[in-house]
């Protein structure tokens, strides 16, 4: 089951940095998080950072795509930001296996995840504008940051793999090959929300309306 | 199990709205009132304001109908339960009287978070805080006993809060890069640490605010001076305690956590209310928060695909009380009188450079100047042969501080290079 907002009662844990404070008992020791890597050869310290920062993305991913489908009254754009949801919350359950796996808390929130978390909700706050646009812009507005999010994933995937493909041969990398397996499974819905997106803003500039 | 707002059902926020004689309360008897009664009116008050503010704020950020109306009814209903709550401090309790009052909230208030705060950087903010409220509790009471005569403070603060030096006033005056301080991670927060969080700083906002603004309906220039000059010391302390919070929170869950921490402080007010009429004051808005709770978890769902359950606690944290702080207050005092901010930590003034910013800020405000922190004191032991203090648990902690006849920048200097 993944966790889409992590806080302390969900296991929540962390580092701190220049402003952060985290509880001394959630706190991650820096060695734990340089020994995620060390068997496969890979700066254990960047690598736990990353793979938060990545969960943390597809987490916000997830959220958005929910809170998008609850607002469209559009059908067909309701089923599709539904997928994206359970497939970005996929993401998530695959990535909190992964950490545990290499030795680090699924919930791990790294300085990087919180900067990455940010910058993912901020995309998402287009909502809050609702009141300048028609609703057909909103949801166009929404596609857009969808398929911006979901490209994002995608990088993060393909970052993973070359990763892997660096890495020396150990569990983790093992580890780690499996997960960009189980990430890549739908490749396909990339291009299906690319899409999706084109026709709805094809029929709204041609046709004038979706 | 505990108290879950999510769980209960609250008022429908169509009748919530009342008219202007449910409004304006019956105040209470300021010569028969409990001393913590006052605090919690001037606590629930303080937590009112915020909350209102905040949701102003929210507004200037989003032209979505859906949320900005959503936002103007629930803070229309804030605002009358401010009146209601605001309406019970009576007319004949004078402003230096309710300024004491502010000061034992910030006394007792701040102890009481500080003493079950459960992560310790946290805790070091409230204990730094704490010193510098209680020493402007004996500011002010030696202010009212020149004023207006002797016996008002015992009236209003009883027996509950002692009354004596703490870190002096002269002394908290630092430069503004030595007041912002760390912050929480959402992540991994304790649900208490946010709510302390958000009760003193909406606290120490109402007491600025307050400050600032009668501050200057004084004739007498030592009135004048003292609350403007404590009035800068609450700007730091919102700075203090502002810093605290979590620049993560989005519109919609900081929304959704003031409402939490209104029903949260409601119900724990109500648990140790001692006069029935005001009790149903809180349980009636308690009843209203629930609902706005709802409204505010409703929002955040619709907005940003977060159930209020993900991000709340299972029930309410243990309540939050007014009780006696005395032997904490003076073990504090103890440990922590020469401590100062260092960018966002704290060192014993004496462990700094002489070229530190403490000295630069100092010496820009001070210098030169009588100091109306102290000049309040000087006037009282001219006119009364000693300063006014209540103490019943024994001399001063801090030895530098015990005589009641000296000048206390000249006794905490003493005190701070210990």
């Amino acid at each position: 089951m993944a966790t889409l907002i992590v806080t302390k009662d969900k296991g929540g844990a962390g580092r701190p940095a220049l402003m952060t404070v985290i509880p001394p008992e959630r706190e991650v020791p820096l060695a734990a998080l340089r020994a995620s890597g060390e068997q496969a050869g890979l700066d254990g310290l960047a690598f736990a950072d990353l793979l938060s920062a990545i969960t943390m993305h597809e987490r916000a991913a997830a959220r958005f795509a929910l809170a998008a489908a609850e607002q469209t009254e559009n059908p067909a754009l309701r089923q599709l930001h539904q997928a994206f949801a359970r497939a970005h919350a996929d993401h998530v359950a695959t990535l909190e296996s992964l950490m545990d796996a290499v030795g680090l808390p699924p919930r791990y929130a790294s300085p990087a995840a919180r900067l990455t978390g940010y910058l993912a909700e901020s995309a998402t706050r287009a909502p809050l504008l609702a009141g300048s646009v028609d609703p057909r812009t909103l949801e166009c507005a929404n596609l857009d940051v969808a398929l911006s999010l979901a490209e994002w994933c995608a990088a993060d995937v393909r970052l993973l793999a070359k990763i892997a493909a660096e890495a020396r041969p150990s569990k983790v990398t093992t580890e780690l090959r499996d997960a960009v397996e189980a990430l890549s499974a739908d490749a396909g819905a990339l291009e299906r929300l690319r899409d999706m997106r084109e026709q709805f803003l094809v029929a709204v500039v041609t046709r004038g309306g979706a | 199990m505990g108290f879950n707002p999510l769980a209960e059902r609250g008022i429908p926020l169509d009748r919530q709205l009342r008219n202007w004689a449910e409004l304006n309360v019956v105040p209470f008897d300021k010569r028969a009132v409990h001393p913590y009664t006052r605090t919690r009116v001037i606590t629930m008050n303080g937590i009112e304001i915020e909350s209102i503010l905040s949701s102003h704020q929210f507004a200037r950020h989003t032209d979505n109908w859906g949320v900005k109306t959503d936002l103007a009814f629930i803070r229309r209903v804030e605002q009358q339960q401010q009146k209601a709550v605001n309406w019970l401090i009576p007319g004949d309790q004078t402003v230096l009287e309710t300024t004491l009052g502010y000061e034992q909230v910030a006394v007792d208030l701040t102890a009481g978070l500080a003493r079950n705060e459960p992560d310790p950087y946290l805790k070091q903010v409230l204990d730094f805080g704490l010193l510098e409220d209680f020493d402007h509790l004996y500011r002010y009471a030696n202010l009212i006993d020149l004023m207006e005569g002797p016996g008002r403070v015992v009236e209003i603060v009883g027996a509950l809060t002692e009354v004596m030096p703490g870190r002096p006033t002269v002394f908290e005056h630092r430069h503004p890069l030595d007041e912002v301080r760390r912050h929480f991670d959402r992540h991994t927060v304790d649900p208490l640490s946010r709510l302390h969080a958000m009760t003193i700083l909406a606290a120490e906002q109402q007491t600025m605010n307050f400050y600032m603004n009668v501050g200057p309906t004084y004739v007498a220039p030592l009135a004048r001076g003292l609350y403007l000059e404590i009035a800068q010391i609450e700007e730091q302390h919102v700075t203090h305690y502002e810093s605290l919070l979590d620049p993560l929170d989005s519109w919609f869950q900081r929304e959704l956590f003031h409402h939490y921490n209104e029903c949260y402080l409601y119900w724990s007010f109500m648990l140790d209310e001692v006069d029935p009429r005001i009790r149903q004051i809180w349980e009636l808005h308690l009843m209203m928060e629930i609902e706005h709770v709802r409204v505010a978890g409703e929002m955040l769902r619709r907005h940003e695909g977060v159930e209020p359950e993900q991000i709340l606690p299972r029930e309410l944290p243990a309540p939050t009380r007014f009780r006696e702080n005395k032997e904490y207050v003076r073990r504090v005092l103890a440990d922590q009188v020469g401590l100062t901010g260092l960018r966002t930590g704290f060192v014993p003034v004496s462990a700094l450079p002489p070229d530190a910013l403490y000295f630069q800020y100092q010496r820009a405000v001070n210098a030169g100047v009588p100091v109306p922190s102290e000049q309040v004191i000087v006037e009282h032991v001219a006119r009364f042969g000693r300063d006014f203090r209540l103490m019943t648990e024994g001399p001063h902690p801090v030895p530098a501080l015990r005589d009641p006849n000296v000048m206390t920048q000249t006794a905490a200097a003493v005190g701070a290079a210990e």
